[in-house]
């Protein structure tokens, strides 16, 4: 059964993933040995595959989908201190933007990395990433921009972060064509990555860094 | 006999046009800007949870009134280039943010020496019948890195140009210093010298930055062109037919609001679409998937009676290397073979986001190769080989008779510095290759004395217009530096 869940993960069937976690459950299964033990190794897993050319795009976004799917189950039970994800992580694209592209990839990376991601879509105010990041606790904040002149706007989510005292709490990561790590330097953005695969590792150097 | 080449039989493109259409009528567009969904909606379309469904009768009338070519003016007013039929015009690939530097092997934001430079050199690249505003400044404030591209194209390359906006607020101002140069609002009607790019956002948007300007355009009498581009897997179907569909219902709607704006006004049926890289999570343009889905967008615009074009003849290489000069070089001759109208793509590299001056130079040359290869064989001589058989045969070669003379630079195109064909080119140039070559050349080119294009009193009037700009975001015009 336990084997039956990872493969359904790692193929990405999200019903069988939330009904085989479902069934594990009414077995006796603990909430957070289904996590540790089985959903969290095998995307882990599938982040590995992808990086070793076995699974495409697809294939690992969708085995993010089932991940969610199995999560929904056993979130509710979880206990409030066992926080076994690895973090919550907002991400956007910013204001003024529509390209989402590298943003949902971005986030289908963070979430098969076991991550906790909360995604704004495009076209996002900074007040909004703020906001959205205070309402869930996240520690880092990700920002795409493929414009040039919308790049200016991930400086004041920055502003808005400083205002509303969060610097040293919640983290700053940006991205996107035209953005490079002098910007991110300029803007005073903790992090900067220049594609979904290396915003992972940059995402848990900054993760380190804030909690 | 003109060479051509078409991926998609009758019935298909048929097929196409009628699904996007059914699309259109049952999913209809989403349009951001109000003044454009009310005309739309008073012309007949119909409003469906803030979606825009276009009955057929608007697309065949908009259809109707669209015309299959229109001619495009240099800057001197001079020299008209019409745009339509199979004519094919190769233009420099648009909107680099970066540069690469031939000389230090490595890339870097543009500024505007580059900018100059570029212009420059496209004026004496004889393949590359446009100029575009290809490279985005960065010592100047990012808002107004759009006008200020065309500033600048005008004042250095006479050549008709393919530009766009990034911000609502810059139109008017390159509105402004294209009616400079021509002397007025008529006479720029008269003598478009611009194209104005216009992108729906797939899938099945249309923003109100770009539907701003495809309405402003129609008015202006400036030329617009559609730049849909469906990521064949990600914004778009992966099938590559789903794909053409979808960008055959994202321009038809875009056909619509434009001809409901100004009726007869000219536009393009064009694209930059790409499919998505499944592995690395790119948009490869010069992918053979991506090429194929430009073909068949082309031969779906031929039938829909609009002139055409597609990003095409450019490379996702990091810098003027072997796969650089493939996909370009195909691309180029595959877009040609189309009959593709306004083919964007010399220069460009990496996902459409650097340009090269040595790589233009190289395109230059390939597309000076298509040129030949579109020429076809040619009946030069009835009858064609009898005649000669006699000087031949009596002294065993035709190398200097009269008829070799006559044809042979007619016949062979001469490759500038993208071709190697001396057999001992010496050990230096063996090594240096055709990228050194090209740089060579750029170098050459752009050291020969320039003569001023605009004349003094409008260059006063496009320094006013700018100033006036810079000033209204705290800013002052850099001066203006040449290599
Ligand atoms: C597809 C595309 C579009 C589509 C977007 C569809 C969509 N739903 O996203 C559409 C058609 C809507 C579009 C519109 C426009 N576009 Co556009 N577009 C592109 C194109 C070709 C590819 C972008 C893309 O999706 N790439 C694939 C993804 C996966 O890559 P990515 O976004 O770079 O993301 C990767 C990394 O950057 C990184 N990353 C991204 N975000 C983040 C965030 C974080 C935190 C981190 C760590 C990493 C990270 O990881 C990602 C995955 O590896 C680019 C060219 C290019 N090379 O970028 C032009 C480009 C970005 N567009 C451009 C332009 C000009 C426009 C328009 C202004 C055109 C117009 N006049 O209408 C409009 C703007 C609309 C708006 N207000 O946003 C220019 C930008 C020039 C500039 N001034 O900066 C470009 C460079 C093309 C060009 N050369 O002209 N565009």
């Amino acid at each position: 059964m336990r084997e039956q869940l990872a493969n359904a993960l790692l193929s990405g069937d999200d019903i069988a993933t939330r009904d085989l976690t479902a069934t594990l459950l009414e077995q006796g299964e603990s909430p957070v040995g289904i996590l540790e033990d089985i959903l969290l190794p095998t995307i882990r897993k599938a982040g590995d595959l992808w990086e070793e050319g076995e699974l495409f795009i697809p294939e690992l976004l969708q085995a993010s989908a089932a991940l969610k799917a199995g999560l929904e189950v056993i979130k509710p039970l979880l206990p409030a201190s066992s926080e076994s994800m690895r973090g919550t992580i907002i991400v956007g694209t910013i204001q003024g933007d529509i390209h989402d592209i590298g943003k949902t990839l971005v986030a289908g990376m963070l979430e098969s990395a076991g991550h906790r991601v909360v995604d704004l879509g495009a076209d996002v105010s900074p007040q909004s990433f703020v906001g959205a990041a205070q309402r869930e606790a996240a520690q880092l904040i990700c920002i795409s921009a493929l414009l040039t002149t919308t790049m200016l706007n991930q400086e004041s989510v920055v502003t808005e972060r400083n205002n509303a005292a969060l610097q040293g709490r919640v983290g700053i990561l940006v991205g996107g064509a035209p953005v490079t790590r002098e910007w991110a330097d300029r803007i005073g953005a903790e992090g900067y990555a220049p594609d979904a695969f290396r915003a992972v590792q940059e995402a848990a150097r900054l993760l380190a860094i804030v909690q | 006999m003109t060479p051509s080449l078409r991926l998609l039989s009758p019935t298909t493109v048929g097929d196409v046009i009628d699904e996007a259409q059914t699309i259109l009528e049952t999913w209809g567009v989403w349009i951001e800007h109000e003044q454009a969904r009310a005309m739309l909606l008073e012309k007949g379309a119909k409003l469906k949870e803030n979606r825009v469904l276009i009955p057929r009768t608007l697309v065949d009338a908009a259809l109707e009134s669209a015309p299959s070519e229109f001619s495009l003016w240099d800057v001197t007013g001079a020299q008209e280039y019409v745009v339509g039929g199979d004519q094919f015009r190769f233009v420099p690939g648009s909107a680099a943010l970066e540069i690469w530097d031939d000389q230090k092997g490595k890339s870097r934001r543009a500024i505007t020496r580059d900018l100059v430079d570029l212009a420059r050199l496209v004026e004496k690249l004889e393949y590359l019948s446009f100029q575009s505003t290809s490279l985005i400044s960065s010592d100047v404030p990012e808002e107004l890195a759009d006008r200020y591209r065309l500033y600048l194209a005008l004042q250095f390359c006479r050549k008709p140009v393919v530009t766009g906006t990034f911000q609502e607020d810059a139109f008017p101002c390159m509105q402004m210093l294209l009616e400079i140069v021509r002397g007025g609002v008529r006479e720029l009607k008269d003598k478009p010298l611009a194209i104005f790019d216009c992108c729906p956002s797939a899938p099945l948007n249309w923003s109100r930055l770009t539907t701003d300007a495809l309405i402003r355009s129609s008015a202006a009498g400036i030329p617009a062109e559609l730049i849909s581009m469906p990521l064949a897997g990600a914004t778009g179907p992966v099938t590559l037919l789903g794909s053409i569909t979808q960008h055959c219902a994202e321009s038809l709607a875009g056909v619509v609001i434009h001809q409901t704006a100004k009726s007869g006004a000219p536009i393009v049926y064009g694209g930059s679409p790409s499919i998505m890289d499944m592995r690395h999570g790119t948009t490869p343009m010069g992918a053979v998937e991506t090429q194929m889905i430009d073909m068949a967008n082309a031969q779906i615009g031929k039938v829909l009676g609009l002139p055409t074009h597609a990003y095409m003849g450019l490379s996702d290489a990091p810098w003027p290397d072997y796969q650089a000069g493939a996909e370009s070089t195909m691309g180029a001759a595959l877009a040609a073979l189309s009959g593709i109208n306004v083919i964007s793509g010399p220069g460009m590299l990496k996902f459409e986001s650097r340009q090269s001056l040595a790589k233009l130079v190289l395109d230059n040359d390939s597309v000076g190769t298509v040129h030949r290869l579109l020429r076809g064989i040619e009946t030069r001589e009835q009858p064609m080989a009898l005649d000669l058989m006699e000087p031949l045969l009596s002294k065993g070669h035709l190398l200097n008779s009269g008829h070799t003379r006559k044809w042979f630079r007619e016949e062979f195109y001469f490759p500038g510095p993208s071709v190697e064909r001396r057999t001992d080119p010496g050990e230096e140039s063996d090594a240096r290759g055709a990228h050194a070559r090209a740089s060579d050349r750029v170098k050459k080119l752009l050291a020969e004395p320039r003569h001023p294009i605009l004349e003094p009193r409008m260059q006063a009037e496009f320094r006013k217009i700018m100033e006036r700009e810079f000033s209204r975001h705290g800013a002052s015009l850099p001066p203006i530096k040449e290599s």
